[in-house]
């Protein structure tokens, strides 16, 4: 067999894999929207990592998180019956997340601005440090957090979404595209400025300045 | 050695995006290679630092299936089982069937930021916009097109067919779509600095829900942020109004919070034309609490027709060399004229004629803005259909090496 013949074999492979997801997807949805429980648990187990990764860097220092990821598979639930798997399951969640993420920031009222306040044990400890971690690198790592922290809570909603759907969870600007509604040209425009705040905010922290950025501008 | 690499191409190289062109200049260029490798550190610790703690997820769990019960409590139609449901046509007709009586929420209902986008956004646009700055560009050989806010295609020249508008801020693009329900306004905000509208009537209306909840527009160097409500923004030459559609709305201006009653306005006399950028000066005149404007009293005295963008453009060709000669003959008596970026504005009239003209960014050589002025109006279009026009052509006008 040729090598060409190979990459094709393997090309369709993926392809079929990719199509075996998308029907388990629209299996699942199906049947968590028919009530079977057990094929929501899957979906809740499947998506809620990446979802609570999201949304606990959308409002960081906020401690509605629990709270919001419940409202977020409760309006999973409730919208079941519109899965129409024109997107993949994991884009229409996210999606969902999004909107009802922004819709808790806005009914905050406000942007959700860093609380510059000495942080809490309960909160210093959430600092997921490596086991092995010195004092002293937990604290530089916690220093991080509220810098980061301090940075994308700086950045409007519509900006923060797309650099942590970007950067933090690796998402394509066509994926983010789908997710946030808006054109992926725009996306990337987005992205581009959020990161430029984003990435210059932090440079400027003590908590950085080994990594600092100052050269990133040219 | 070619140049360093933009921000932008530092991000793109970080997401591993570079043009091929370019990554050979990273390879060569240690003080890129550098900036790569600082912004690769940046990124990698921020994701680490930010690493969410682990929730209790049978705990939240457990929440979301009490919360299912209570809400599926009154729908006997969707029951909630714990015993495993196979998939089959009876659960998916259960599911159609749910929907049709209302038995679930429909995205609509759910999810209005979802939905809301494509018909809340929607003007009644009659500006007429071209790609000309790119043709004329090419005409005159005159390299990069000026920085500031241009929209560099469109479909349509006028309210009523859908199409596309590029619109872009210098080197950093940002697109927004003109479709069928008109011109989508997500993130004007990041362009503020160089935000320019043309005169002739241009409207937004935006609603609560849309997903780009705060809509920045600006003129003259004034901003507004609408929070709440359903606001029509309207630019007419001279005027900017703003006012509730539907019942009350809530805007910032200029850092302060109006509450606009259903129907009632701010307008803003802009002065003579409305073209808004970064160098302009601000205007002098106030926002005025007590002109309230309705639907009624707006005397839009837009155009309505249109002309097929390919025949706007052989025009603008056409007249390319008269409009070089003008320049030419500046360029003699001002041998260090400085590269002019100049907006011209034209109406042309239901024969083709062109019957209304503006030409900005050359008032400081009068003599040049009358022979510019002299050519745009002898211009001849073939009969616009349906009415006038209204065309926006963003000139570069640069001395040839």
């Amino acid at each position: 067999m040729t090598a060409a013949a190979m990459t094709l074999m393997m090309d369709e492979t993926i392809a079929r894999r990719g199509e075996d997801i998308h029907v388990a997807d629209r299996d699942i949805a199906i049947r968590s929207a028919a009530g079977d429980a057990v094929a929501f648990r899957e979906l809740y187990a499947r998506h809620r990592q990446s979802v609570y990764a999201v949304i606990s860097r959308m409002i960081m220092g906020d401690a509605d998180r629990e709270e919001l990821l419940q409202d977020i598979f409760m309006q999973v639930y409730l919208s079941l019956g519109n899965f129409r798997g024109d997107s993949k399951l994991s884009t229409w969640i996210h999606r969902i997340a999004v909107n009802v993420t922004l819709q808790h920031i806005r009914r905050k009222g406000r942007r959700v601005h860093l609380q510059l306040r000495e942080e809490t044990a309960a909160e210093a400890s959430a600092v997921d440090a490596p086991a092995s971690a010195s004092p002293e690198d937990e604290a530089s790592l916690r220093d991080r957090k509220v810098a980061v922290e301090r940075a994308l809570s700086a950045l409007s909603p519509k900006k923060r979404i797309v650099l942590v759907l970007s950067d933090f969870e690796g998402r394509s600007s066509q994926e983010i595209s789908e997710i946030v509604g808006a054109s992926s040209l725009t996306v990337r425009t987005r992205l581009f400025y959020a990161r430029k705040e984003f990435y210059r905010a932090i440079s400027k922290e003590a908590a950085f300045d080994d990594l600092s950025l100052k050269e990133v501008s040219g | 050695m070619t140049r360093c690499l933009s921000e932008r191409e530092l991000y793109s190289a970080s997401d591993a995006r570079l043009a091929a062109r370019r990554r050979e200049h990273l390879v060569a260029c240690p003080s890129c290679t550098a900036r790569l490798d600082r912004l690769t550190a940046l990124r990698t610790a921020a994701l680490d630092a930010s690493a969410p703690s682990q929730p209790d997820w049978e705990r939240v769990e457990a929440r979301i299936l009490r919360s299912i019960r209570a809400a599926q409590a009154p729908r006997p139609a969707v029951r909630w089982s714990f015993a495993p449901v196979a998939l089959s046509a009876a659960a998916a007709l259960l599911v159609v069937l749910a929907i049709a009586v209302g038995k679930l929420p429909t995205t609509e209902e759910t999810l209005p930021a979802l939905t809301a986008r494509a018909e809340t956004i929607a003007p009644t646009a009659a500006i007429a916009r071209m790609p000309l700055e790119a043709a004329v560009s090419e005409q005159f050989g005159l390299g990069a097109p000026p920085r500031g806010v241009r929209l560099l295609e469109e479909d349509r020249m006028s309210s009523g067919a859908g199409g596309v508008a590029r619109i872009s801020v210098g080197d950093d693009i940002a697109v927004d779509e003109l479709g069928p329900a008109g011109l989508s306004v997500a993130s004007l905000d990041e362009w503020r600095p160089t935000i320019r509208l043309d005169s002739g009537a241009f409207r937004i209306s935006v609603s609560e829900g849309a997903v780009p909840q705060e809509l920045v527009v600006l003129a003259a160097h004034e901003e507004f942020t609408v929070y709440s409500g359903t606001i029509e923004v309207v630019l007419v030459d001279g005027a900017l109004e703003i006012r509730a559609a539907n019942g009350r709305a809530r805007v910032e201006l200029g850092g302060e919070m109006r509450e606009l009653a259903s129907g009632a306005g701010l307008r803003r006399d802009l002065g003579d034309g409305i073209a808004i950028a970064g160098s302009w000066s601000p205007l002098p005149i106030d926002w005025n609490d007590a002109a309230t404007v309705g639907m009624q009293n707006l005397n839009l005295d837009r155009p309505t027709g249109s002309l097929p963008k390919q025949v706007v453009r052989e025009v603008m060709r056409s007249n390319a060399e008269k409009m070089r000669t003008c320049y030419e003959t500046a360029l003699k008596r001002y041998p260090g004229l400085e590269p002019l970026p100049l907006t011209a504005k034209l109406r042309v009239g239901i024969n083709g004629r062109v019957v209304r003209t503006s030409l900005s960014g050359v008032e400081a050589l009068p003599e040049l803005k009358r022979c510019l002025v002299g050519v745009l109006e002898d211009m001849r279009f073939p009969s616009p259909t349906g009415g006038e026009v209204d065309l926006i052509a963003p000139l570069r006008l640069t001395p040839l090496d």
